[in-house]
């Protein structure tokens, strides 16, 4: 076996070119799926939870026999379940917030977790530095002021030895850090790691990022703000928990409020690995994009397999005779398939090193890419891009694959050799060769397969990037080109709610006295946002008819987007108030003023198809927590405007002014005379100046051209990533592709001289014999542009939830195809071209090999 | 008198090409004796090199019973027939079919690597043939950078190393000039002396006196056998 790859080392060396051009293909190859191994490896395979994952469970309350209506936990509930020690062994309540972490100009928003002090231990981690929490800690309204901070916060911080115990700040509170989680612990989310975990006995001191007049009492059982999750007790399966939870629930029932008690039903399913939801969401749209990716990475891999194979087989042609002297010395043909697949396997764990490399590379760059998206955000991400044994391993398997598809096939027909043929080899071409053989020979059917498949890919591409372009280009229902947007969050410093209003109040009038700004306007999310907040809205007239024990009944009213807003926003952004009036100084700014909201046309005719929607009254299906007003005078109608980048169809809207639904980040946006690019970076200082005039500490965490903004969305940031990744894979396949039928042709070429040869000794023109090289690659063509490849690639490849604005498949399909035998017909033209050239450059080439060799087997040639 | 080491019984050929029927052999009788040197001659064409692969277990007889020491061996499965090519044969080409990116040492040692045989033992048994053939100075050269007769020489050598039963030489001076021809039928004639078996193919009358017997073919049949000493061969 030491002599099989000592001879393949050998061998390789003395064929530079090929090794080269084999070692790139196969690192590309290798690459591509190590590089979405890897990630799937990081956010879909691997467990978030290190210990005894298929004990854990997360844990959903509905009210029973609607089970629409999913809501968090009060800590109450969460006691309860806490007492059924017989069927969980650890239960951990846990809720995530936004928090500013650091001081003065430093401060920077940032992911936190509150969790209960059996959080860490249910999920089986021991600190890295320092302790986790205790039970007082986290005991409702404590108010420790302790915190756990994450590797990455402390890798941030430079490792600092003396972290534990020291002061860090947020919120402008100082909080004693306690203790540094494991590396790579991200809590329950495979993708995102919160810097901080603050115990619950702190959760209260974070009300008014929930609004002005929430009240985050965690011994209040009206408090519902929990998320559970369990780990069963020894001996029990999820089947049994199954049974037990009718029992369960029923201590939920006992702990409810007496005006709420409503019958509760529970639920559980494994953690999501992606979404921190209060009702069950599962995983299936992460793992349908995984098999996506490894399906592309994985056709790439077989194209580059394919072409190899060519390679090889053109190269063991090349070799027959000396395999024949081996076979003649007596080597079996497993002896020679061994030395032969040594040689590949050599190649692919060449290939394999530098797919790594490259993954690694392309890795990083998509990770940092990702954290673009969130730049206004502290984070870590709990991917490691450093190779893990497992994505080595799955590296090495992929270049064990990669052998086996390129390397065996044309090895184990090396080894077939017609021996007393090829030991008198003299350089001639094809022995055998009907014309349906050569056609359909090994090498010919391989390109066939090579260019489909690229195809495949490509139209994928272009899917993804018409996507993109109609996603980009989607009519808005606003104005973003002249616009600045500032983020401010004053949840971030200890400025009270009342103050912090005023200062917004007073930021606006300031804003708006700037010279060269049409409108300023103030809202609590931004449109194509990362973030959304979503409230149930019924004509209130229905409101008595909208409980109903039914389970199987449609819910009641419409779900809309819910904006709080300033009277001068729609202006602002630039949508067209339809009906009725805006609101007015005094509603958004007075918390006591009449309760009023503006609805977009599509939710007004939702709602009321029969009758104008302006001056009827909405209510929200779930009151507001703070005892408000639940009904709304409906004010104003908007025209229809879009939030979302993917979505076909606009999302309903409803807005109220801010001070009645007061949240303290919110988003400034500023409308310019003019969109100009000079204009647009002149006006973020004159903003942040502004700004700063009215409040010197105003945590301004951005402010960016509204377009650049949109940029940032994140569906629109995977829909070009697709595009991108796709067209990537797409052309490197074709031209994996490209470069097999250039090879196979070239081979094919060189192995038809002595043919081409007599056809111009029997008066053949140069043209003819163009011709006849030319006729088979279009011949083949046809084979690979089979339409049933485009409906492939458009069913495996385009997800259902990015349903695109309506665009005919046929004509990108049509371009796709037409351009792939396009392609192929120019990387026939160039051996075609060679050649005819050959014979006229050098006529004596191929009139001299028809002169047959003293040994040649072809009859017609024997003297 | 000794046992026959090579026995055909009614050989015959037949190609098929493009619906062509081509009979390369037909119906050949031969008998080879252990120390035997024969050579099989005639035009080109008449079916000696086709009778020489069989002979040497590349190709199979479409009828007919091929006995290699009294052993049936027409029906053998392949890796078998691996076996006794790398035992019991050793090949001599017209084009020497060294492998050029092997040592000259590395060609020689080749077939006993297939044998499975230990590293020092293969290491003796070459560099015995190749001194035996006059190139164990050359051992770590490689087949380029020889002459054609040297070439010629350490094919000899590889043939001779795994100590076959049978030499089997086809038109081994056919690429030689006539002073490395000489030589190298000078070389055949003192392995053959020295007990060496060996069934050489040759359209040259010249060379194939030096043998013992001369087997001629013509059209696939065999025509004539003429023993060295026969004046008709003159």
């Amino acid at each position: 076996m030491f002599s099989d790859f000592r001879f393949a080392l050998r061998m390789l060396a003395k064929t530079p070119g090929f090794t080269v051009v084999a070692l790139l293909t196969l690192a590309l190859a290798i690459g591509a799926n190590s590089a979405i191994f890897a990630l799937i490896h990081g956010v879909i395979l691997r467990e978030v939870v290190p210990h005894r994952p298929e004990e854990v469970f997360n844990l959903f309350t509905a009210r029973q026999g609607a089970s629409r209506e999913y809501r968090q936990f009060s800590h109450a509930e969460y006691l309860a379940l806490r007492e059924a020690s017989d069927t969980f062994s650890h239960v951990a309540a846990h809720t995530a917030v936004l928090a500013g972490i650091g001081e003065q100009e430093a401060v920077r928003r940032s992911f936190a977790f509150f969790v209960s002090e059996e959080y860490f231990q249910l999920l089986g981690v021991t600190p890295a530095a320092g302790r986790f929490f205790t039970a007082e800690e986290s005991a409702p309204n404590s108010n420790l002021p302790v915190v756990v901070v994450s590797h990455g916060y402390w890798k941030r911080m430079g490792t600092r030895s003396d972290l534990v115990g020291s002061m860090l700040r947020i919120n402008g509170t100082p909080y004693t850090v306690v203790g540094v989680t494991p590396k790579g612990f991200s809590g329950f989310n495979a993708l995102l790691a919160p810097d901080v975990w603050l115990p619950l006995g702190q959760f209260r001191q974070f009300a008014q990022m929930f609004g002005e007049a929430a009240d985050l009492d965690l011994a209040s059982p009206r408090t519902f703000s929990l998320n559970l999750s369990a780990r069963l007790a020894p001996g029990i399966s999820p089947e049994a928990l199954e049974a037990r939870l009718p029992a369960l629930a029923q201590r939920l029932d006992a702990v409810q409020p007496p005006d709420l008690a409503t019958s509760r039903e529970l639920q559980f399913e494994r953690p999501s690995r992606f979404s921190i939801s209060t009702e069950p969401s599962g995983d299936s749209s992460g793992f349908s994009l995984a098999a996506m990716l490894l399906g592309m990475s994985g056709c790439v891999l077989l194209i580059a397999s394919l072409n190899l194979a060519n390679m090889l087989l053109s190269r063991g042609s090349a070799r027959a005779k000396e395999i024949a002297v081996r076979l003649a010395l007596g080597a079996t043909r497993w002896r020679i398939v061994r030395q032969l697949v040594a040689e590949g396997l050599l190649l692919a764990i060449g290939g394999g090193g530098l797919g790594l490399l490259l993954a690694l590379w392309s890795n990083d760059l998509l990770l940092r890419s990702l954290q673009t998206l969130f730049s206004t955000m502290n984070f870590s991400l709990a991917i490691d891009p450093t190779p893990s044994p497992t994505v080595i391993g799955a590296t090495l398997g992929f270049a064990l694959l990669a052998t086996l598809l390129f390397s065996v096939g044309p090895a184990w027909r090396a080894a077939r050799a017609d021996l007393v043929h090829d030991l008198k080899q003299q350089g001639t071409g094809d022995s055998a060769g009907a014309r349906l053989h050569r056609f359909f020979a090994p090498r010919q059917l391989l390109v066939m397969a090579q260019i489909a498949l690229s195809l495949v890919l490509l139209f994928a591409a272009g899917l993804f990037f018409r996507g993109a372009l109609a996603a980009g280009g989607a009519t808005l229902g606003f104005e973003p080109q002249n616009q600045l947007v500032a983020e401010l969050d004053y949840s971030l410093g200890q400025v009270p709610p009342a103050e912090a209003r005023s200062r917004i109040f007073a930021a606006v009038d300031r804003l708006a006295q700037l010279p060269g700004v049409e409108a300023v306007g103030v809202s609590t999310q931004l449109p194509y946002g990362n973030v959304t907040n979503n409230a149930r809205f019924i004509d209130a007239r229905e409101a008595a008819s909208a409980v109903t024990a039914d389970p199987d009944a449609p819910a009641a009213g419409a779900n809309a987007l819910f904006t709080a807003s300033s009277a001068g926003y729609l202006d602002a952004l630039g949508v067209r108030l339809l009906r009725g009036r805006t609101f007015t100084d005094a509603e958004w700014r007075d918390q006591k003023s009449p309760r009023v909201a503006i609805i977009d046309e599509t939710l007004a005719k939702q709602l009321f198809p029969n009758e104008d929607a302006l001056g009827q009254r909405i209510r929200y299906v779930q009151p507001p927590a703070d005892g408000s007003p639940a009904e709304l005078e409906i004010v104003g109608i908007c025209a229809p405007h879009r939030h979302d980048a993917l979505q076909r169809s606009d999302r309903h809207r409803v807005f109220v002014p801010l001070a009645h639904a007061y949240q303290p980040a919110v988003f400034v946006h500023v409308r310019l005379a003019t969109g100009e690019r000079a204009s647009l970076l002149a006006g973020i200082s004159a903003v942040r100046s502004a700004l700063l005039t009215v409040d010197p500490a105003m945590p301004i965490l951005a402010i960016a051209p509204l377009k650049t903004l949109l940029e940032r969305n994140i569906q629109l940031w995977i829909v070009r990533l697709g595009a991108v990744m796709f067209a990537i894979f797409g052309g490197l396949a074709l031209l994996l592709a490209a470069v097999g039928v250039y090879g196979v042709k070239a081979y094919t070429v060189a192995r038809r001289t002595r043919e081409i040869g007599i056809r111009m000794a029997i008066g053949a023109q140069p043209r003819d014999v163009f011709a006849m090289i030319m006729r088979q690659g279009a011949l083949q063509t046809p084979h690979c542009t089979e339409p049933r490849c485009g409906a492939l690639a458009r069913r495996r490849t385009t997800p259902r939830r990015f349903s695109l604005p309506g665009q005919p498949l046929r004509s990108p399909r049509a371009r796709r195809q037409r351009r792939g035998a396009h392609g192929r017909r120019i990387v026939c033209l160039l051996p075609a071209r060679a050649s005819r050239d050959a014979r006229f450059s050098d006529d004596g080439v191929a009139l001299r090999v028809i002169t047959p060799a003293r040994s040649s087997s072809q009859p017609a040639f024997s003297p | 008198m000794p046992e026959s080491l090579i026995k055909l019984e009614g050989v015959t050929k037949v190609f098929l090409t493009d619906e062509v029927e081509t009979h390369a052999l037909s119906g050949i009788h031969l008998d080879i004796r252990q120390g035997e040197y024969v050579s099989i001659a005639g035009p080109s064409g008449c079916g000696k090199s086709t009778l020489l692969s069989i002979l040497g277990l590349l190709d199979s007889p479409s009828d007919g019973t091929y006995l290699l020491n009294g052993r049936p061996v027409q029906g053998l499965s392949l890796p078998e027939r691996a076996r006794i090519r790398n035992r019991e044969i050793g090949f001599i080409f017209q084009s020497f079919n060294l492998i050029g990116d092997l040592t000259v040492f590395e060609n020689v040692e080749l077939p006993l690597t297939y044998r499975g045989m230990p590293a020092a033992e293969r290491k003796a048994a070459a560099m015995e043939a190749l001194e035996k053939v006059g190139m164990g100075h050359r051992a770590k050269h490689l087949p380029s950078q020889l002459s054609g007769g040297q070439q010629q020489r350490v094919a000899v050598a590889r043939a001779l190393a795994g100590k076959p039963a049978v030499l089997l030489a086809d038109e081994p001076t056919g690429n030689l000039d006539s002073k490395n021809g000489d030589s190298v039928m000078q070389l055949l004639a003192e392995l053959h002396k020295g007990g060496a078996t060996i069934v050489m193919v040759t359209h040259d009358v010249r060379f194939a006196r030096h043998a013992d017997r001369t087997i001629h073919i013509f059209d696939g049949r065999v025509v004539q056998e003429q023993v060295e000493s026969d004046p008709t061969l003159a």
